[in-house]
């Protein structure tokens, strides 16, 4: 139960990766697509750090920061991580939105790298 | 291939997809900021919206409705050069309440901010009979269907497929946006003749686009066309946490991980959290007149209603206003107050527990924000191999996230509240505190003074002498009662007396101990509410002092619960065996360095060589010291009407027992149970007199006539019957 909900929960997110990058699609190799994947998942994330940087204020980071470092697990770290994430007000929204927007920037800055057609 | 109206064919997906792609207008890495590019897009929406009202003046000037005033009036925003700046930064509020960092009420005080550019716009609408602009959002969509008649017009004429129609738009609207923006950003407040040359020829431009170079283009977007993201402008200190975070999830598997993590605890769903741009568009999610931010998607539990922080600087972040929306969301707990600050009655208790174990069935992720619930009933690890939750309910032990509860049921937890009801203390010192599971441990729940933390403890530690049969008074039981009573206070509650000895059981209630006792490395005195006060919220979470004064008032009936279970089947004399315990929700606090981190780890260690205990294999579990905090406003929280209770009258302590009865309760006395100098409780703290009149049996109970309320230290004598003079909380002050 526990899993399936975290795995629809995330879809959404995965599936704008997906679908803003057009990865997997058969463009790219999959290989390349998986790295590229890889990759964004990482910018999320630390974009996600930096939303729980942002509401959590130095001291929560730092009582965060010191409980991750007693977590032995990486497990236990993301656990712990998470638990900080579902304090933040509104938390969901706010961040949903926040990587949706991050996307959005990285998708149309990935562009112009490219060359784009901006024209 | 549709070549049908592309409005049609979008159906009720069009509030979401009509959105703009805020790619290009803002950077969201760390701060919202219109980038020139939006500020260009805002001032060619500017330029459409005067175009338009144009358009409308001129026709109503020639039907002769419109007279010159009027036009005057047209001209006059139109040259006004600080208009689009305005609606540049409207955009960038609305984008920042998208994204969080502003309510969407604060927009909406910029919009009826006397200066507000939209007041003006809709006067210019109104006077020229032009389209309403009443949001900003209504702008923005109707210019994103004037790119979608453009795309219909070539679809109609063959030049475009429909599935390239969409990202026509966008890109159309971005040109639009890029063309106007950059001879904006070069001469502002140019006149429009030229922004509209701009406009046309991007348009043109995207004219020409052909949409398989754009699928090309997006194609070739590789790994290494990635752009870092910017660094976050945090403060460094803040940076240093953030960067050390990074590195402790590195690999792409857990970082897919922790983002699904954070969907489960954050509730994240994109594609739910829909932001309704406007009117008349169905959204699934925030609108941007909703009040504060709060009516999203949630798929985490019900809306708090107003309950959102607790008033307490500092503390909001940490624990303080996310574990009070879990405590008050069902409206049972902090049913009453004392002195304006909520506390708890065992019927609310036990009725907010039932709910929450109802929620915990229906969505066992709930159990990762509310540690209560889940100390309290998930299942039991460790040594305990019965766990009664797994098995009747199928609750997965992974939900909780700390590997452990107490493995209550609501049926247990009515059982035990019912009996420390109104008769709490009668009724526990008959021994009927503890209830045995069909899992054959015994499981306690008390709700206590805040103040009489100690003594509760040592309430708890009589009763369960009582279940096994044990008189907690007699002299052969006393050595059993400490080494209880030494655990729970000294490891529970962080306690230590530097005076005396620190291992479990063995310090000593003297005069050292409640001069000098030490939490967390402060001296912080004696051994009541204070210092339970200092070791949950006056150390870490920086609750100003007054405002612990107010949270725990020497007199208030501030309860915390404690939840104990405890294993009869570990034999007598096998030694202390406690295999582990959490510390309720504050065990940070308690332990910070504790390498375990949540809860601790206890062991025989502290157990004097050749000692034997009569209990042991216990395990006894502080569910949280949970003070009740709210708001103190008092606002209303949402969901059914509480039950109106009155406000929990302080505990009554017992009939004064004799001397014997009265025991050591709430003390780890020495270990010869002979309690002789021994005031028991610690200095007081503040008085209740009102409540609370002097013990009138000293000699029996000690503890009296504490001149210094507050201070601890001298007059640390009486205590005749070894109790621990305190009663039950009110007779503060140490005897003479």
């Amino acid at each position: 139960m526990i899993s399936g909900l975290m795995d629809d929960s995330f879809s959404g997110l995965e599936a704008k990766i997906k679908e803003k990058f057009k990865l997997f699609t058969g463009v790219r190799p999959q290989e390349e697509d998986q790295k590229l994947f890889d990759r964004l998942v990482a910018m999320c994330f630390e974009e996600a750090l930096v939303f729980l940087a942002e509401n959590l204020g130095e001291e929560g980071m730092k009582n965060l920061t010191e409980e991750v470092d007693r977590q032995e697990t990486e497990e236990e770290k993301v656990k712990k991580i998470g638990e900080y994430m579902g304090r933040i007000e509104n938390g969901g929204i706010r961040l949903g939105a926040r990587l949706e927007t991050f996307l959005d920037n990285l998708l149309t800055a990935a562009m112009d790298n490219t060359g784009g057609t901006n024209g | 291939m549709d070549n049908g109206e592309f409005s049609e064919a979008r159906g009720g997906q069009e509030a979401a997809e009509a959105r703009p792609n805020y790619g290009e207008l803002f950077t969201t890495r760390t701060e919202t900021v219109l980038t020139p590019v939006g500020k260009k897009w805002a001032a060619g929406l500017w330029e459409k919206i005067t175009q338009q009202a144009e358009e409308r003046a001129v026709f109503r000037v020639g039907s002769g409705e419109l007279g010159e005033a009027a036009e005057g009036q047209l001209q006059g925003l139109k040259d006004n050069p600080e208009i689009p700046q305005q609606l540049a930064e409207l955009a960038k509020r609305s984008m920042e309440a998208r994204i969080g960092r502003v309510k969407n009420q604060e927009v909406q005080e910029s919009l009826r901010a006397t200066n507000s550019p939209w007041k003006e716009v809709y006067g210019a609408a109104v006077v020229t009979g032009g389209t309403e602009p009443a949001t900003f959002a209504s702008m923005v969509i109707k210019l994103r269907k004037q790119a979608e008649k453009q795309a219909n017009r070539l679809i109609r004429s063959g030049q475009m497929e429909t599935d390239e129609v969409r990202a026509y738009v966008s890109r159309t609207e971005q040109a639009v946006a890029r063309g106007v923006g950059e001879e904006l950003g070069q001469r502002p407040g140019d006149d429009t003749r030229s922004i509209n040359q701009l406009v046309t020829s991007e348009w043109e431009e995207v004219r020409r686009l052909n949409m398989a170079e754009i699928n090309e283009r997006i194609a070739e977007v590789k790994e290494e066309n990635l752009p870092e993201p910017k660094e976050p402008t945090l403060a460094e200190s803040v940076k240093g946490y953030l960067n050390h975070l990074k590195e402790v999830v590195k690999t792409p598997a857990f970082q897919v991980k922790a983002l699904r993590a954070f969907a489960v605890v954050a509730g994240i769903a994109l594609g739910y959290a829909g932001w309704n741009w406007g009117e008349g568009h169905e959204g699934s999610g925030q609108q941007l007149d909703s009040n504060d931010g709060q009516t999203g998607f949630s798929p985490m539990g019900p809306d708090f209603g107003d309950v959102h922080s607790v008033h307490i600087e500092g503390v909001d972040r940490n624990f303080g206003g996310y574990e009070v929306g879990q405590l008050a969301h069902g409206n049972y707990m902090g049913e009453a107050t004392i002195g304006g600050v909520p506390t708890v009655s065992e019927n609310g208790f036990a009725q907010e527990a039932g709910v929450w174990f109802q929620e915990l069935k229906e969505n066992p992720a709930l159990g990762m924000d509310n540690r209560m619930a889940n100390q309290l009933f998930m299942p039991l690890h460790g040594d305990f191999n019965e766990l009664n939750l797994s098995r009747d309910f199928d609750l997965k032990d992974a939900v909780h996230p700390e590997g452990q509860g107490l493995g209550f049921t609501p049926q247990e937890i009515n059982h035990v509240i019912d009996l420390n009801g109104a008769e709490h203390t009668a009724e526990m010192n008959n021994g009927q505190a503890f209830i045995t599971g069909s899992d054959g441990l015994e499981r306690g729940l008390f709700l206590v003074n805040i103040q009489d933390a100690d003594t509760g403890v040592g309430e708890i530690t009589d009763a369960y002498l009582r279940v096994k049969g044990l008189d907690p008074n007699l002299p052969e039981n006393q050595g059993i009662r400490q080494q209880i009573f030494g655990n729970i206070l000294q490891q529970q509650l962080g306690l230590t007396a530097t005076g005396g000895e620190t291992g479990h059981g063995q310090f000593d209630l003297g005069t050292d101990f409640q001069g000098h006792v030490t939490v967390l490395g402060q001296e912080i005195g004696g051994v009541q509410h204070e210092n339970v006060a200092g070791v949950n919220f006056g150390k870490d979470a920086n609750i100003p002092n007054e405002e612990l004064e107010t949270l725990h008032n020497q007199d208030s009936d501030n309860r915390v619960v404690i939840a104990v279970v405890i294993d009869p089947k570990a034999a007598v004399d096998a030694g202390m065996k406690v295999t582990g315990y959490t510390l309720g929700n504050t065990p940070d606090t308690l332990n910070p360095n504790d390498p375990t981190g949540w809860g601790a780890r206890l062991s025989d260690e502290g157990k004097g060589a050749g000692e034997k205990v009569a209990v042991d294999g216990y395990r006894l579990i502080p569910v949280g010291f949970q003070a009740q905090i709210r708001e103190e406003t008092g606002v209303t929280i949402g969901g059914p009407e509480p039950p109106i209770v009155p406000p929990e009258p302080p505990i009554v302590p017992p009939e004064p027992p004799g001397p014997k009865e009265k025991g050591n309760r709430g003390h780890g006395n020495n270990l010869d149970g002979q309690d002789d100098d021994n005031p028991g409780k610690g200095g007081g703290g503040p008085n209740g007199e009102p409540k609370n009149p002097p013990d009138e049996d000293e000699g029996e109970n000690g503890n009296q006539g504490d001149t210094t309320p507050g201070v601890n230290g001298g007059g640390n004598g009486g205590n005749n019957g070894g109790g621990n003079g305190n009663g039950n909380g009110n007779g503060n002050g140490n005897g003479g």
